[in-house]
């Protein structure tokens, strides 16, 4: 079952990080239920062991390594009390829907205030599937304002057909193009509104790959570049000089794999994020507020420095960028 | 004037232009050329006028055949151009005839050696241990990174897949023929990996009298993220990409091409309302070019004027709007 849950969770069923961080949590917490650990230590290391499983399925997805450490943390402290396994069950259930209900409410707050930057008339250019940004999207429409979006198809796994589909029950006038040519179109554009997988302490955003070209480029043509993201995506290890993962996909994501063969000594390299440098954001839009990227410090102060000092879920591995 | 004048090769030949079974660049124009000649060596007017207009005729008839890359007209009125020279010194067919198959050959001979020549410039501007990168299949791109690797460079070479059509791909497996180490990305990895690059080099489908390039969509974002990075940028382009139409003002068309390059039908089905743009070409300004390689050796890209002004020789402002068309056509 468990193999089942990671291979569902890689798999590209679930789009963005807040769909990808929902489905683990659920996962999670299924499987505290059907534990068959009799101790209370036993029963919290079997959990802290998926939840490493769940988090390595997506390294860079910082909001589920935040939302799998909490959950976590508040088991360990409950078998530490004592509780016996089943009292601990419904600590994961209770932590899980506590954390999935945050999550929701940050995505709605951050749309009524993403919303809020935005002006009837615009044409807003989207990247990659972004819970957040189809919140937005959603909250300035219920505002009355007349939105035009461009999405980027997003290669290679084309989750901007995906955004397309959700931005179709939206109601909002769509026009898809290929990632290449947001040069060619950045002219006709507005604002520029994108998720992230991760904020980093100097305010970088980690996010689909191409994200930072899309960025250079409209700061370059003075597009404002809004990034939609939940305190729970702010990575706390790197406050300690730790890298975000970037991850990289299957090759075959790249050229497919009965094309290989005519490809012989080839490399093929298929990073699934890139940095958005924080020069490049004009501020980021979290549930408490609208920040500037250097801003995403004083996020991690309030928020993450409680979580960093109990040190207890690990997830990120060795690093190239942050 | 009337159509019979024009020999049946020479509409076999703007057919096959037409039906994009001719296709490149250079192909392209050097076909052109080559039905100007037959016009040429077939007409069987008995007066100078008469031949001229055989061949103006041939020539709207090439230029008609589609919406065409930059260098059909510059084929075209490379050959009239020299007639219309002669022309104005005899008024003897024979005479004409000679003047129209001479500069028929030198545009062919020239067209054929410039992409070696473009080899042998650029490759002098690659260093040994060189991390290039590409984007999309260009002849003129790939001779300078084959030339430096033929001298002995130890050169690798990033190639971008290119969406749409993955004319990436092409590049990769000829380059990997002779042995050059190639890494194969999306376009969308161009910035990432923009750290490890030294050198950037690309093609040109066109290049306009301020010195912009216009080349396969996603080229300018690929530019800027070099030269944010401080890594050079390379457009290897023969003269005849060179558009005089903009000396005049004309902007280069970019060819909106069909969506099921970019999704299927039935996919699309799925997305209704959505409305898919694919533009072929985007324009790098000229700010984010360091140096343009040409046959005729190396130049800034605001010397671009500088080229159509010498290649062109002493085109007239009447040559130019006579043979000329508008929107620049897909060139693998």
């Amino acid at each position: 079952m468990i193999t089942e849950v990671l291979d569902r969770i890689r798999s590209e069923e679930f789009r963005g990080p807040t769909r990808v961080t929902q489905a683990a949590l659920r996962a999670l917490d299924e499987a505290s239920r059907v534990s068959r650990s009799g101790s209370p230590n036993e029963f919290a290391e079997e959990q802290a062991a998926f939840a490493d499983l769940l988090v390595k399925t997506r390294p860079t997805a910082i909001l589920l390594a935040n939302g799998v450490r909490l959950v976590i943390d508040s088991v360990r402290k409950g078998a530490n009390q004592g509780l016996n396994a089943s009292a601990l069950q419904d600590v994961v259930s209770k932590t899980v829907d506590s954390f999935l209900g945050e999550i929701q409410k940050s995505v709605d707050q951050i749309g009524e205030i993403g919303a809020r930057r935005l002006r009837s008339g615009d044409t807003v250019l989207c990247y990659g599937y972004s819970t957040s940004v189809l919140s937005i999207v959603e909250k300035a429409q219920r505002q009355g304002k007349d939105l035009k979006v461009v999405v980027c198809e997003a290669r290679p796994e084309l989750e901007g057909r995906t955004m397309a589909k959700e931005l179709l029950k939206l109601n909002v006038p769509t026009t898809m193009i290929i990632d290449s040519a947001v040069s060619h179109f950045m002219k006709d554009v507005d604002r520029v509104l994108t998720g992230a997988d991760a904020v980093s302490a100097n305010g970088a955003v980690i996010n689909k790959i191409g994200t930072s070209t899309i960025a250079a480029i409209a700061h370059l043509s003075r597009v404002n570049v809004f990034v939609a993201a939940s305190v729970y995506k702010f990575s706390p290890e790197t406050i300690l000089g730790e890298l975000v993962e970037i991850e990289e996909l299957d090759p075959s994501l790249v050229i497919p794999r009965e094309m290989m063969t005519q490809f012989k000594g080839m490399k093929i390299r298929n990073p699934a994020f890139d940095v958005t440098p924080p020069e490049h954001i004009d501020l980021i839009l979290t549930e408490r507020g609208v920040i500037p990227p250097q801003g995403a410090i004083m996020i991690l102060r309030q928020h993450g420095s409680g979580a960093l000092s109990t040190g207890a879920t690990r997830p990120l591995g060795t690093a190239h960028a942050g | 004037m009337s159509a019979h004048r024009i020999p049946p090769e020479v509409g076999q030949i703007a057919e096959d232009i037409r039906e994009m079974k001719i296709r490149g660049a250079g192909e392209l124009a050097r076909s052109a050329v080559r039905a100007l000649m037959i016009t040429c060596e077939r007409s069987s007017a008995e007066n100078a006028q008469d031949f001229v207009s055989d061949l103006r005729e041939a020539a709207k008839a090439l230029l008609e055949t589609r919406p065409t890359a930059v260098s059909l007209p510059n084929g075209i009125r490379y050959v009239m151009h020299r007639v219309s020279l002669a022309y104005q010194t005899t008024k003897e067919v024979e005479q004409l005839r000679l003047a129209g198959m001479k500069a028929g050959d030198e545009f062919i001979s020239n067209s054929k050696t410039a992409i070696e020549r473009i080899g042998e410039i650029g490759a002098r501007r690659i260093k040994d241990g060189d991390v290039l990168m590409t984007h999309c299949n260009s002849s003129a791109a790939i001779a300078v990174i084959e030339t430096a690797w033929e001298m002995g460079k130890r050169i690798q070479v990033y190639v971008t897949e290119t969406r749409p059509r993955f004319q990436g791909r092409i590049t990769a497996s000829i380059l990997i023929k002779h042995g050059i180490p190639v890494t194969m990305i999306v376009d969308d990895a161009a910035r990432y990996f923009m750290k490890d690059i030294n050198k950037v080099i690309v093609g040109a489908d066109a290049v306009t009298a301020n010195g912009a390039v216009v080349n396969k969509i996603g080229t300018s974002m690929i530019a800027l993220a070099a030269r944010e990075s401080n890594v050079r940028t390379f457009v290897a382009a023969e003269t005849y990409k060179f558009s005089p139409e903009t000396m005049i003002g004309d902007v280069v068309a970019i060819e909106q091409r069909s969506t099921d390059e970019v999704i299927s039908e039935s996919e699309l089905g799925e997305l209704p309302r959505v409305e898919v743009k694919n533009p072929s070409f985007d324009v790098t300004p000229p700010e984010y070019i360091d140096l343009i390689i040409t046959e005729k050796g190396i130049i800034p890209p605001q010397g671009a004027i500088l080229v159509l002004q010498e290649v062109m020789g002493t085109i007239t402002p009447e040559e130019l709007e006579e043979y000329r068309t508008f929107t620049l056509a897909e060139v693998d």
